[in-house]
């Protein structure tokens, strides 16, 4: 046998071999399309639906108008003291203000009823019903589809609903903004922000569509300018490249699909009722991490790195294992949060933060594992207005730095100012995470 | 002396001993088997709660050391030897420092949890107790459900009595066991012993206490 045909078969050998263990190696920080729908699914928090509304479904569905507007009658006159919190029983007053507007047209009682219950779902924080507000006033304003019987609409009307809803991530409102089809004299650097949020709200835009018109708008503002403008009018900002944690910033991008996603979060904080057995297979810290990790790479935005307390070498290139105190001073809004007492763990999204006293405050739907009656490593934590009928969960700095399990946060592909590859991805070396 | 055992007063004189007996002795066996109820009391399925770096339980000397969080459910357990139904009146929890065998040896492998294993899914219908030591001391909770009130602090001297809440448990021949869901913590990053005291009432008060488990904070 030659030399060369030795080199040849070793080759080829150490190639079959390379390629017989791909696929495991390349399971230790990936997920394929199918376990991250299957992660999706459960991920999403069981839902009892609302017992309270069931007898209005029915009645609607009988058609049985006069029973709907009777029924829903009932809940609106009920003392918000006797539902399960005065939050949840403001989001059913909402409901049923719908219900009953779309019963009145039913009977007769005209468009106008069913536009002015559904204002007075929106007046309680009910985003759905502002909405349905805003198409029927840009109908009824541009003659499309008059709402009649007198109802009196104008364009400052319809500020004040689009206004509303586009803090909330409503992507037609924010598109209303951000073109200027309702100028209630903002400036142009506010237009843009509308703009920009608008592109990540509609989850309906195509991907490569939504980057063509970003970059657009980025080449026109420049990056320097978008930067200032997400500080001013944004929940999140841009943020530099973190040398202590060794992560890169985050720029526009990863940054604008971070503030979209915080304010669905937000938005989705109305009318939360959690299922009193929550799923035990809900999805661990490790496929939570696995899950962003695919979902941010598939996007193109930027990449997600996962920051765990201590000294640990993981050997992933988007994991730090740094200090608490490093972690901590680096938390910023759309940050994903692990926390842990004994047994009850959990999972929540920075909102904000306050320095002084230092205190975080979560968007967070699940609540309760912050209460002292149920947390014996918490006693700060309390429920403070967020506006719009929705509570945020503010606790303090020093007790959430005391039970941190790790957080995710999304940033830069590669340090911001430097050339991105052609892939975005950066070259993740080999995980000792454990697959799914 | 000759009795006449015909004599109406000796047939009244001897019938009354007689039944007197009978009464005493009934009485000795219905003491005697009511003493018999008794209680068994005892930690069951003991598991580590939280998930390990490594496969490895810690074990200090030969014995298991649960790390940051023990799982395991509190048995009582009438004896069914007896026919008194048994009223519990008090459940304590004693967390007491190693010392002994602290002294001489370390915890290997040492505690480390792998948060790669935390499952966070909230809160639901508990009905647990979550016992937690600290530097300060052991406090305990007991949780019913997700809301404000459905979670309160209660003694760790009894696990029955809580601010506004005071518990009794009935076990009887119809229903002779009760368990309850314990998750034992601990923040302190040295082994501590843990056991749990029944008191109770079978015939008089009595007291009972489980085998310990032995349990120890993360290690830095």
């Amino acid at each position: 046998v030659s030399l060369h045909k030795l080199w040849w078969r070793i080759g080829s050998a150490l190639l079959l071999i390379l390629f017989l263990l791909w696929p495991a190696y390349a399971a230790d920080t990936t997920v394929t399309e199918t376990q991250f729908r299957e992660l999706l699914k459960r991920m999403e928090p069981r839902s009892p639906g609302h017992a309270l509304m069931k007898p209005i479904y029915d009645a609607e569905e009988k058609g049985d108008y006069a029973k709907v507007v009777e029924l829903c009658n009932g809940l609106l006159a009920k003392p918000l003291a006797q539902f399960d919190t005065p939050q949840y029983g403001i989001a059913i007053k909402s409901f049923a203000y719908q219900h009953r507007g779309r019963a009145r047209e039913q009977l007769g009682q005209g468009f106008r009823a069913a536009v002015e219950d559904a204002e007075a779902a929106s007046a309680l924080g009910n985003l759905q019903a502002t909405q349905d507000v805003i198409k029927v006033l840009i109908d009824d304003l541009s003659g499309k589809a008059s709402i009649g019987n007198g109802y009196v609409n104008s364009p400052e009307k319809l500020e004040h609903y689009v206004r509303f809803a586009a803090p909330l991530g409503d992507p037609f409102s924010e598109a209303l903004l951000g073109l200027g089809k309702v100028d209630d004299g903002m400036s142009e650097d506010e237009r843009t922000f509308w703009w920009l949020l608008a592109l990540f709200s509609d989850h309906v835009l195509e991907k490569d569509k939504r980057l063509d018109l970003f970059h657009q708008a980025l080449e026109r503002v420049g990056a320097s300018r978008v930067d200032a403008i997400i500080a001013r009018y944004g929940l999140t900002k841009t943020l530099r490249d973190d040398a202590t944690l060794g992560i890169p910033g985050r720029g526009p991008l990863p940054t604008m699909f971070i503030e979209s996603d915080l304010r669905g979060t937000f938005q989705l904080l109305f009318g939360v009722i959690r299922d009193d057995n929550p799923s035990p297979n809900a999805p661990t810290l490790r496929e939570n991490w696995l899950f962003w990790r695919y979902l941010i790479d598939d996007l193109g935005y930027g990449a997600a790195y996962l920051l765990l307390p201590g000294e640990r070498d993981l050997g992933d290139s988007r994991i730090r294992s740094r200090s608490k105190d490093a972690i901590m001073a680096t938390l910023t809004p759309g940050d994903r949060v692990f926390a842990r007492c004994g047994a009850l763990s959990h999972i929540t999204t920075v909102y904000k933060r306050e320095q002084n006293p230092p205190t975080i405050y979560f968007a967070d739907a699940a609540y309760e594992f912050w209460q002292k009656g149920q947390n014996a490593c918490i006693s700060s934590f309390r429920l403070v207005d967020g506006g719009n009928n929705r509570l945020l969960s503010a606790v303090s700095a020093d007790e959430v730095k005391s039970i941190l399990e790790g957080v995710i946060t999304i940033r830069d592909a590669s340090p911001r100012g430097m050339p991105a590859t052609s892939d975005p991805r950066p070259a993740g070396g080999p995980s000792k995470i454990r697959a799914m | 002396v000759r009795i006449d055992w015909k004599h109406p007063i000796v047939v009244l004189v001897a019938g009354s001993v007689v039944s007197a007996l009978g009464f005493g002795g009934k009485k000795l066996y219905d003491y005697a088997i009511d003493r018999a109820s008794d209680l068994r009391v005892a930690i069951e399925h003991p598991q580590q709660g939280v998930q390990l770096v490594g496969t490895t339980q810690p074990k200090l000397g030969d014995q298991p050391v649960f790390c940051d969080t023990a799982a395991l459910t509190l048995l009582l357990e009438r004896t069914q030897s007896g026919r008194l139904p048994i009223t519990v009146d008090g459940i304590s929890v004693s967390a007491e420092p190693v010392t002994d065998m602290a002294a001489v040896q370390t915890i290997d492998p040492a505690c480390k949890v792998d948060p790669f294993g935390d499952r966070p899914y909230g809160i639901g219908k508990t009905n647990v107790y979550i016992i937690t030591i600290t530097k300060a001391g052991v406090s305990a909770q007991y949780i019913v459900g997700s809301s404000e009130n459905a979670a309160w602090a209660v003694s760790k001297d009894n696990l029955l009595i809580g601010k506004g809440h005071v518990q009794s448990i009935l076990l009887d021949n119809k229903d002779p066991l009760s368990r309850f869901t314990v998750f034992v913590s601990s923040r302190v990053p040295t082994p501590y012993r843990v056991f749990f005291s029944v008191t109770y009432d079978a015939y008089g008060a009595r007291k009972k206490a489980t085998q310990p488990i032995l349990i120890t904070g993360e290690q830095p």
